[in-house]
């Protein structure tokens, strides 16, 4: 395996009206080995039809009830490539070169992770507007303790993984679990803005108060320790 | 940044910095090379010099339309030699090849490295792609540091691809530092594919409706031209806009 070989994993379900951009963008990048995986949750809506177009090799997530670490680690687990790209389904990388650009910051030893920009599109909703220009700024940063990390657009590295796999214990949020656990054994993770994506949904998904609840109390559980 | 390779192997790319291809001069000049006489007029020439991704074209050669003509239709790379051309024949240059595909090229023979700089700097200072040609590794290494996008070479003996690749790199950066929680280096500019003329949702993109400019770090390169030609466009477009694939609905999305 080429040790600069790229494993994209693409969770979805019933994503099909954006998934063909996607996979679109992913297999024009001026990367030069890609093998793309999608970890399909029962999709009933042609997504898996839209992957077979693309050459997607298809993973069925299986009949347990669906947790985002578990469809992350499956994916990862399909394939034998040194780095892995995490991207949503429908989330659309901006031009060719999104892998190269997650990629490059993972020559350095340290930083063991790499997430960049997500935008919105024209027609995404005012919340989801405000929240990712918010939340994804123009500058880059080279992160030590801060465990903010997005799987929606990511890069990390296998080897990582295999040492610290995503926590199957909790329901959403595994990014910012996964990253205070591979911080704290003095790594680094870089957020890279020029590998951008436009997110048409968001990253809060508007007003579900149920989830926003259900996302601070895993930060609650990640702040814990935090020092 | 590419770096065109005139004879022997070719190393292997690093993404996101370098890549190595095979270069033709279109008067003959390498082992493989068709010659002129056989260019012109010949259209089937993409059959030619297939193993060739680029041309390389002397100020001489250039200056007949019917090899410009079919150089464009191979839709390869056209590095075009201006030497001391005045500005009416870089117009019919520009008028003949296809932005994205049109390389401004200084040719380094027989000039010292002041000389060469004192070349590059106008095209530097512009929008259009523009290379070296030169077997000089300090020369090589100024273009690469002045922005060049390409670099024609002998063989890859010829310069020092560690330099060059700290070069590109540091270009690719921008200013950054490796220390503290953040460095501050904002996205650069880069030439971008944009369009001509007012293009809305449901429209179907073509060639002639795309165009070169200095836009922003999310813009499609010229090189995705061909590749986003005949896709249906998601949301509209205005001149000088960068486009990017989140423009577009997917080359299958006619079929549902």
């Amino acid at each position: 395996m080429n040790s600069e070989a790229v494993g994209v994993v693409i969770r979805a379900r019933n994503e099909a009206e954006w998934l063909g951009s996607c996979l679109q963008a992913v297999s024009l990048q001026d990367y030069p080995s890609v093998e793309i995986i999608l970890v399909d949750n029962g999709s009933t809506d042609g997504t898996r039809d839209v992957a077979a177009r693309y050459g997607c090799r298809i993973v069925d997530y299986g009949d347990q009830p669906f947790n985002y670490s578990r469809a992350i680690n499956i994916g990862i687990g399909a394939t034998d490539a040194p780095l892995i790209a995490i991207l949503s389904g429908h989330c659309v990388p901006a031009n060719e070169h999104w892998l190269a650009r997650l990629a490059e910051n993972l020559r350095d030893p340290v930083c063991v992770a790499v997430y960049g920009r997500q935008e919105p599109l024209p027609d995404s909703s005012p919340y989801d507007k405000r929240d990712l220009w918010t939340t994804f700024g123009v500058e880059r940063r080279v992160q030590r303790r801060d465990f903010y990390f997005n799987n929606a657009n990511s890069m990390i590295r296998r080897d990582v993984w295999e040492a610290v796999p995503f926590n199957e214990k909790i329901h959403g949020l595994e990014d910012q679990d996964w990253a205070k656990k591979v911080l704290r054994a003095g790594n680094r993770i870089v957020y890279e803005p020029r590998a951008s994506v436009f997110h048409h949904h968001g990253i809060y998904q508007d007003l579900n108060e149920e989830r926003a609840n259900r996302h601070v109390r895993i930060i609650e559980l990640i702040r814990q320790d935090l020092t | 940044m590419n770096v065109w390779i005139r004879s022997g192997a070719r190393p292997a790319d690093v993404p996101g910095a370098l890549r190595f291809g095979e270069v033709c001069p279109v008067d003959g000049g390498c082992g493989k090379a068709r010659s002129l006489c056989e260019i012109r007029g010949a259209r089937d020439i993409e059959s030619r010099n297939a193993h060739a991704a680029a041309w390389y074209v002397r100020a001489q050669v250039w200056s007949d339309p019917v090899v410009l003509e079919a150089l464009a239709e191979t839709g390869k790379v056209v590095l075009a030699a201006i030497g001391d051309t005045g500005d009416g024949s870089l117009d019919t240059l520009r008028s003949r090849i296809p932005t994205a595909s049109l390389v401004l090229a200084v040719d380094a023979g027989g000039l010292d490295l002041a000389a060469v700089c004192e070349r590059l700097a106008p095209l530097a200072g512009g929008h259009e792609s523009f290379a070296l040609c030169s077997d000089d590794g300090a020369a090589i290494l100024a273009a690469a540091a002045m922005g060049a996008s390409d670099l024609v070479v002998r063989d890859s003996s010829g310069f020092d691809r560690e330099a060059l690749l700290r070069i590109a790199r540091a270009r690719t950066h921008g200013l950054r530092s490796d220390g503290g929680d953040g460095d501050g280096a904002s996205p650069e500019r880069q030439r971008c594919l944009t369009v001509r003329r007012p293009l809305k949702a449901g429209d179907r993109i073509s060639e002639a409706d795309m165009t070169v400019a200095v836009t922003d770090y999310r813009g499609l390169g010229p090189a995705m031209q061909a590749h986003v030609a005949g896709l249906t466009l998601r949301y509209p477009v205005a001149p000088g806009e960068a486009l990017h694939f989140g423009h577009f609905h997917d080359r299958f999305s006619d079929e549902f």
